[in-house]
């Protein structure tokens, strides 16, 4: 009895150590190249809604819907960097090139998901595929 | 001419019954990261639906009594027990996925939130199989969800390279930055989306509704070697649309708006719109028949009064199970669990309680005292025991892959 509960303690022990320790290089960088997927996926989605857009193939509901998601998606991968501490310098180099660049990605998406005529929803849709290119350039830098 | 009527209806209602969320959901995504280099695993979670369906629809049209009642009494309370509890939980968690996607599917149609939506799907969906009849349910919902073949045609408008898509489906394999563990990943879940469990369960009692019997035989086989694979064939153009569309983008697919994309881009609104009524009677049809596979299940465990054709007031327990399996499903996307996330979950567990479904209808379709001269052939036995390997081999691989890559996120 004692042996189980000794056992279970030091397996909850370990569990709460792993969950709370903070990352190392190599964690960073994944969790890094994970946000960055999730802002790239979620920047080149929304520029092909705004081009679908453009050419009247889409109804507004699902235009609407499909930037909410791409929007909650980026949302997701800003709390997920925010939470993460860079071990080292290179780790705060990255950081520090990958924090814009999902930044714009929500501001894009936001301006595409808002826009009132063609022109913005034309600028916008560029700014998500030039944005979707530095973030793809970034995760193949860094793989 | 009846008898052709009745034969093409069933095929019809066998293709656009086969897509169900988890199907919408496997495909679309593994189609956006891996081109359609899982095309094999789709071909053979078809054929071993096909095996197994056939297997079960022999079994309820000899006999004339659904499978679940005769494991139950062939193979005793505590092997049923097991069997029951495995297929219940899955079950009553895709229920709740499919009443999730059922809301997803009318939020691209009117942009009101999924969560808004869900109680008053759980409503309509518990007043639907308390009033409607199996047959008006059936036909109505497996019709509409033809709307899919949408992607099918869309497929001629986009063009896909289609030396690309044979290269990648005659070399299985990760593409480059994935990895072999997602490859992996993505292919238990593909096989266990075309062999959920509930899918046998719902086809024996469907027959027993449908009061076959051994002359009908024939129709439950045509149905079943027919529509299943046409159904495939459906979830194989998600599968091609979704390459063709964000595979040259490097995007992946998480979201129901995304899989609808490539109907809008080859064929634009009216595209559009079949894609998403497409989703919505794929996902309220596959909601019935978990919500009923369930309530079979239960009842036919405890060797209750149930079924559609009986009255409510005769088969209370049965209609009582229905509507529990409902509100937990509801409770389940309460949580505000993302219906995908739900979809993928589903998957894995679909995947690990696939041998307690399948075993127990290989070892009742030998047992000659139900189905005297029509138990197993040696074929049938030679692929439902290869198929007992591949689905046990998926059971115990699923876990360890969702840990290992982090729910197929590498």
């Amino acid at each position: 009895m004692t042996v189980a509960a000794l056992a279970v303690l030091g397996l909850w022990a370990g569990l709460a150590y792993q969950a709370t320790r903070p990352e190392d290089a190599s964690g960073y960088l994944r969790t890094a190249l994970q946000v960055a997927a999730s802002a790239h996926d979620a920047a080149a989605t929304g520029a092909l809604v705004g081009r679908q857009q453009l050419r009247g193939r889409l109804f507004d509901p699902v235009a609407a819907t499909a930037y909410d998601d791409a929007v909650r998606a980026v949302a997701g991968a800003q709390k997920k960097l925010g939470s993460a501490l860079a071990p080292d310098g290179a780790s705060a180099a990255l950081r520090d090139r990958l924090a814009p660049l999902v930044h714009a990605t929500a501001r894009e998406l936001s301006r595409a998901a808002t826009a009132a005529d063609e022109r913005t929803l034309r600028d916008a849709v560029a700014a998500l595929d030039d944005t979707a290119r530095r973030l793809d350039d970034l995760i193949e830098d860094n793989r | 001419m009846k008898r052709v009527l009745a034969v093409a209806l069933g095929i019809l209602t066998a293709i656009g019954g086969f897509v169900d969320i988890g199907d919408i959901v496997a495909n679309a995504e593994a189609g956006a990261r891996f081109g359609v280099a899982h095309a094999w695993v789709l071909l053979l979670g078809v054929v071993g639906i096909c095996a197994y369906a056939e297997m079960s629809g022999r079994v309820t049209a000899v006999s004339g009594r659904p499978v679940f009642d005769l494991v139950r009494e062939r193979l005793g309370p505590r092997v049923a027990l097991a069997n029951l509890a495995g297929s219940l939980f899955v079950t009553v968690l895709t229920l709740g996925a499919e009443i999730g996607g059922v809301g997803l599917a009318l939020q691209l149609a009117t942009s009101v939130h999924y969560l808004l939506w869900v109680p008053v799907v759980a409503v309509v969906l518990w007043v639907a199989l308390w009033r409607a009849k199996f047959s008006l349910l059936e036909n109505v919902f497996g019709l509409t969800g033809l709307a899919l073949v949408v992607f099918v045609i869309a497929l001629f408008r986009l063009h896909p390279d289609a030396g690309q898509l044979w290269q990648q489906a005659s070399h299985p394999g990760p593409p480059a930055g994935e990895d072999w563990g997602t490859y992996w990943f993505f292919a238990v879940a593909l096989f266990a989306s075309a062999m959920t469990p509930y899918e046998v369960f719902f086809f024996s009692s469907g027959g027993v509704e449908e009061r076959w019997r051994t002359r009908d035989l024939l129709t439950s086989r045509v149905n079943v070697f027919v529509g299943f694979p046409l159904g495939g064939l459906l979830a194989f153009a998600l599968m091609v649309a979704s390459a063709t569309v964000f595979q040259p983008l490097g995007a992946s697919v998480d979201a129901l708006s995304q899989v609808a994309l490539p109907a809008a881009v080859a064929l634009g609104k009216l595209g559009l719109a079949a894609a998403i009524l497409g989703f919505f009677a794929a996902t309220f049809g596959a909601a019935m028949e978990t919500g009923l596979s369930s309530a079979y299940t239960v009842a036919q465990y405890f060797g209750w009064a149930w079924g559609k054709l009986r009255r409510p007031r005769e088969a209370a327990r049965f209609h009582t199970v229905l509507m529990i399996a409902i509100l937990v499903g509801v409770a389940v996307l309460m949580t505000t669990i993302d219906p995908i996330q739900l979809t993928e979950y589903t998957l894995v567990f679909s995947a690990v309680a696939l041998p307690l479904t399948y075993l127990p209808i290989l070892v009742v379709a030998n047992d000659r005292g139900y189905l005297g001269g029509r138990v197993n052939g040696r074929l049938a036995n030679g692929v439902g025991l290869f198929y007992l390997v591949v689905v046990l081999a998926a059971a115990t691989a699923a876990i360890p892959l969702m840990l290992v890559t982090r729910m197929g996120g590498g």
